[in-house]
């Protein structure tokens, strides 16, 4: 039976990590009877491992309320979710797309933070109606009244719509929902029109190939049509459609306004990419829904097996999570020190981790990750115009006219105590300040143009050490800088490691070496062979040290006859040489490839 | 071969470094545990009938805290139940300072040929540091006595980088244990064990250990002394007259099946590595009533039992026979482990000559490196 479109609402919520979206969903499929049993899954929607000990959500899904409202009619209410990253800010741009509304969810003790603001600004952008949610108001420390006069100062929002809310104890869900059906628009759309259906998430299925999570803009989407991506022009039969109740439930048909996902044996990630509309293969659409564009990696870093065997496995691995991550981009390279390996490209720093993570977990693989490095334009004396993304192919300075390195517009929210310190954080990060504003009298956004190369130096973790984690932040891409930059050679032994490479300003050149060569003597444990640690540039040594040989490491106590005893404890020396990447003589641990991060 | 090792896991009071299984015994527990233990025997002498055994070991614990009597009945009842071949290596572990000559009459009477002294240091107060409950004098006394009831082949235990220790006083400690000309000796380096009190003081910053840099140096003047005063470095930490190696620990390193009997002994018997429980109550309770309990049991691949055979043998000073291990195998060990031989060949830390592979000189001292790169 097709549904009316007017019965139709589709919202997603916007939180900051921690402000309880994931619990406020649960709420939701509860109060709706989506979901029954309490412990079918703690937090239904944050499925991967990895997400739910991070309490983030990094993939979408899309799940489908049925919903009797107070005026007795029954309504489809599809909660999309969204990732509550500043990598995935695009990701997040797909979903508010596909949706005529957001809740916005705001921790009545902590208030608005930098990465809600950018998505609240996003939903704007795309005239979403926004419903604020002040949540956990059954917290002693909460404060709504401030966090009211927040929404009214930051988004201009009437903050006596806001709807007081605890996720915990379920006060104010029943409003919530009515509030879905009441403020937000049903949505538009012609079924007779030529199709249109708005990609904003996909995965792979080993069973099903790629799935992608679509949004029906106009016309219908049957099983057994013919569609065509529009971005590739590759066509494919539907073989499956579904909805999310939450488990994959199949339809025959969608029509506008519906959202669900699409089963058309494609074998990749690749051929659903999120932005992406679909349309008929006979019948195409003559535009596709504005706004896309393929994900651009900002962060490069160098991904080698520790065991060289390993390369094919490793190739395999990030090809299997490319099904599911087409913002993950790899090619094959090669280091003097490391082997063969891949360059990696992601969206920040968390999507790397997570690459990192799910390569070790999940296909049990031990990886060395270089320091992660940012694309720099480099402009030659013969005129000619490179990029770089590692600095192992940094050219001799000798060739080298100019260095331009990409900046970003870092906005960050804080509690006004700690503006002194985190200015001065951003000074010695290259900051360049921008502005600065009292969103209430307690609390603060500063902005700053800052080298994205400093913010992968661990500024976060220094950031929110130094504002007691009240800090948030946020950033986007702004320009390419010219800048006095030099590469910082490390030599192991007396012979350069370029996977311990990096490029830095030149002021912090000297400081930066003694220091890293300091970090790595702690971290490189000792050996059979003395290990000398230099930190050089161009042909100049800055720094010194020495890892001191090792003497004595044998089994000498009297284990009598108990040898599981004796294997255990080998066993244990071996996994911990595993984790180690042999470099001629010397093993270095993972660890090291990614102490300049941790320096001071 | 088969050796057999039967644990006694009581103390007079526990060392301070000791994590081996053993308790202060009380009331009629001794008693209980001899009647479970009997039992367990005779399970295993029917068990093995018919094999003829070729060691029997009689560690602990401190195996002479048991009185004359119940020492008496535990030996006699040992040698009746298995089949020992003639002139079989039979030890019993010592205390100086629990061994009176009542006990090492029936010791000798009992056929035993061989005694283990824990002399671990020479200095009074070190070895009260230590926890022990004998004085230096103690083990004259204790290896006058064991010699004047007849046995000859005495091993010294000793203890090097023990808390405070300097490298002269180790060497003062090997100087006094080599004077009292034992056939054996075996110098044991001290490992920080969890559920110690010196991991305790540890914990609290308060034991001072030797550096590894000193506790390099006693291994090697232990490595250099012994075998100038003729005792031949056969085994990692061990140290022998001529003929006066140990055969029964030799079977734990040359991988020969071998029975462990008694709480928290461990065994290895139709390529099974197994051990008891070391919950000495239920030890009790399970044999009395006739029933095994296991506290890990372990089948022993051809992968595994290689590995063995590798990291084990590699102990011995001279090495691991490689005709052995093909006709064990049927393969040749560099089949196995080629790309491992080489590396730690051109490390310097091995050697192969004569069929045999081995740790250098250097590699002794770094015996891990070596082991680990034969764990699969």
């Amino acid at each position: 039976m097709d549904m009316n479109q007017k019965q139709i609402r589709n919202f997603c919520i916007i939180a900051h990590i921690d402000h309880g979206k994931s619990t406020l969903a649960d709420r939701l499929l509860e109060a709706t009877g989506t979901v029954t049993e309490r412990d079918i899954a703690a937090q239904m929607l944050d499925s991967m491992d990895l997400e739910r000990e991070r309490g983030i959500t990094i993939k979408l899904t899309a799940v489908r309320l049925d919903y009797r409202a107070a005026d007795g009619e029954e309504y489809v209410l599809n909660l999309i979710d969204t990732p509550g990253h500043v990598d995935f800010s695009y990701e997040v741009s797909r979903s508010l797309a596909a949706c005529e509304g957001a809740l916005l969810v705001i921790d009545a003790t902590q208030g608005i933070e930098a990465q809600t603001l950018a998505n609240l600004y996003l939903a704007l952008e795309h005239d979403l109606e926004i419903i604020p949610v002040i949540n956990k108001i059954d917290l002693p420390s909460a404060d709504p009244d401030r966090v009211k006069r927040e929404i009214e100062e930051t988004i201009g929002i009437d903050s006596s719509e806001a709807i007081l809310a605890s996720a915990k104890t379920g006060a104010g869900i029943e409003e919530i929902l009515e509030a879905i059906v009441t403020r937000i628009p049903p949505p538009e759309g012609d079924p007779d029109a030529h199709l249109q259906a708005l990609i904003f998430d996909s995965h792979y299925d080993s069973y099903r190939g790629a799935v992608a999570y679509v949004r029906v803009f106009n016309g219908r989407l049957e099983v057994g049509d013919q569609i065509q991506m529009m971005s590739s022009g590759r066509n494919f039969e539907v073989t499956e459609l579904a909805v999310l109740r939450p488990v994959m439930t199949p339809v025959d048909r969608l029509l506008p306004g519906e959202v669900g996902c699409v089963m058309a044996s494609m074998k990749n990630v690749k051929d659903t990419r999120v932005g992406d509309t679909i349309t008929h293969a006979q019948k195409p659409a003559s535009e596709p829904m504005p706004g896309y564009h393929p994900a651009k990696p900002m962060v490069y870093c160098g991904l080698y097996p520790v065991d060289n065997e390993q390369y094919v496995e490793l190739r395999e691995a990030l090809e299997k999570l490319q099904l599911n991550d087409a913002a993950l981009t790899f090619e094959a390279e090669t280091s003097a020190a490391l082997g063969f390996g891949f360059r990696c490209g992601f969206l920040g720093l968390l999507h790397m981790e997570i690459v990192q993570e799910r390569i070790e977990r999940e296909f049990n693989l031990n990886i060395i990750a270089t320091a992660p490095s940012v694309v720099y334009r480099i402009e030659l004396t013969d005129q000619t115009e490179i990029l770089i993304d590692n600095p192992a192919a940094f050219p001799p300075v000798a060739k080298i006219e100019k260095i331009s390195e990409p900046y970003v517009l870092a906005t960050i929210m804080l509690p006004d105590e700690f503006v002194g310190p985190v200015m001065d954080l951003c000074q010695e990060r290259r900051g360049e300040f921008k502005n600065m504003e009292y969103i209430t009298p307690e609390r603060v956004r500063i902005e700053y143009d800052m080298p994205l190369s400093e913010i992968l130096m661990d500024f976060f973790d220094k950031l929110k050490s130094r504002t007691k984690g009240y800090a948030s932040l946020d950033y986007e891409f702004s320009d390419y800088r010219e800048s006095d930059l030099a590469k910082l050679d490390i030599l192991l032994n007396g012979k350069p490691v370029d996977a311990l490479s990096c490029i830095i300003h030149r002021d912090k050149a000297a400081e930066r070496g003694r220091s890293l060569a300091r970090r790595l003597k702690e971290l490189i444990p000792r050996q059979q062979f003395e290990v000398p640690i230099q930190a050089a540039i161009g042909s100049k040594v800055i720094a010194r040290e020495t890892v001191r040989a090792l003497r004595k490491d044998v089994l000498a106590k009297c284990y009598g006859g108990d040898v599981s005893r004796k294997r255990k404890l080998l066993e244990k020396q071996k996994e911990g040489k595993k984790r180690m990447k042999s470099l001629g003589s010397v093993d270095v641990p993972q660890e090291a490839f990614m102490a300049i991060l941790k320096v001071e | 071969m088969l050796g057999v090792y039967v644990h006694i896991p009581f103390c007079a009071r526990k060392c301070s470094y000791c994590d081996f299984h053993s308790v202060v015994a009380e009331g009629s527990m001794i008693e209980q545990y001899l009647q479970a233990l009997a039992n367990e025997i005779d399970h295993w002498a029917r068990r093995v009938d018919g094999s003829v055994c070729t060691t029997l070991y009689l560690g602990g614990g401190t195996p002479t805290v048991l009185t004359s009597d119940q020492l008496n009945r535990l030996l006699t009842s040992l040698v009746t139940a298995f089949d020992f071949q003639p002139g079989f290596e039979f030890t019993v572990e010592a205390n100086p300072g629990t061994l009176t000559p009542d006990k090492a009459q029936v010791l000798t009477e009992a056929g035993v040929n061989r005694i283990s002294l824990g002399a671990q240091a020479y200095d009074n107060q070190l070895l009260r540091r230590i926890g022990r409950i004998h004085t230096a004098d103690q083990i004259y006394t204790s290896v006058d006595l064991v010699r004047k009831s007849g046995i000859d082949n005495i091993n010294l235990d000793l203890i090097e980088g023990l808390p405070g220790q300097t490298l002269r006083q180790w060497q003062a400690t090997l100087k006094e244990a080599v004077q009292l000309e034992p056939a054996h000796i075996s110098c044991y380096s001290l490992i920080l064990e969890e559920n110690t009190p010196f991991y305790q003081e540890y914990q609290a910053g308060k034991l001072s250990l030797p550096s590894e840099a000193a506790a390099a140096d006693m291994f090697a003047c232990t490595q250099d002394y012994l075998p100038q005063m003729g005792y031949h470095h056969y085994e990692i930490s061990n140290y022998a007259k001529p003929g006066r190696k140990a055969q029964h620990n030799l079977i734990y390193w040359q991988t020969y099946p071998y029975l462990g009997l008694g709480s928290g002994a461990h065994g290895y018997y139709n390529q099974i590595r197994y051990s008891n429980t070391d919950d000495l109550d239920q030890y009790i309770r399970s044999w009395l009533r006739h029933q095994p309990d296991w506290a890990t049991w372990e089948p022993v691949d051809k992968d595994q039992a290689m590995d063995e055979m590798m990291f084990l043998g590699l102990r011995l000073v001279d090495g691991v026979d490689l005709n052995l291990f093909h006709q064990r195998f049927q393969c040749s060990v560099h089949d196995v482990y080629g790309g491992e031989i080489d590396q730690l060949k051109n490390r310097g830390l091995i050697e192969e000559n004569d069929g045999f592979l081995r740790l250098t000189m250097r590699g002794r001292a770094l015996g891990n490196l070596v082991f680990s790169a034969f764990i699969r």
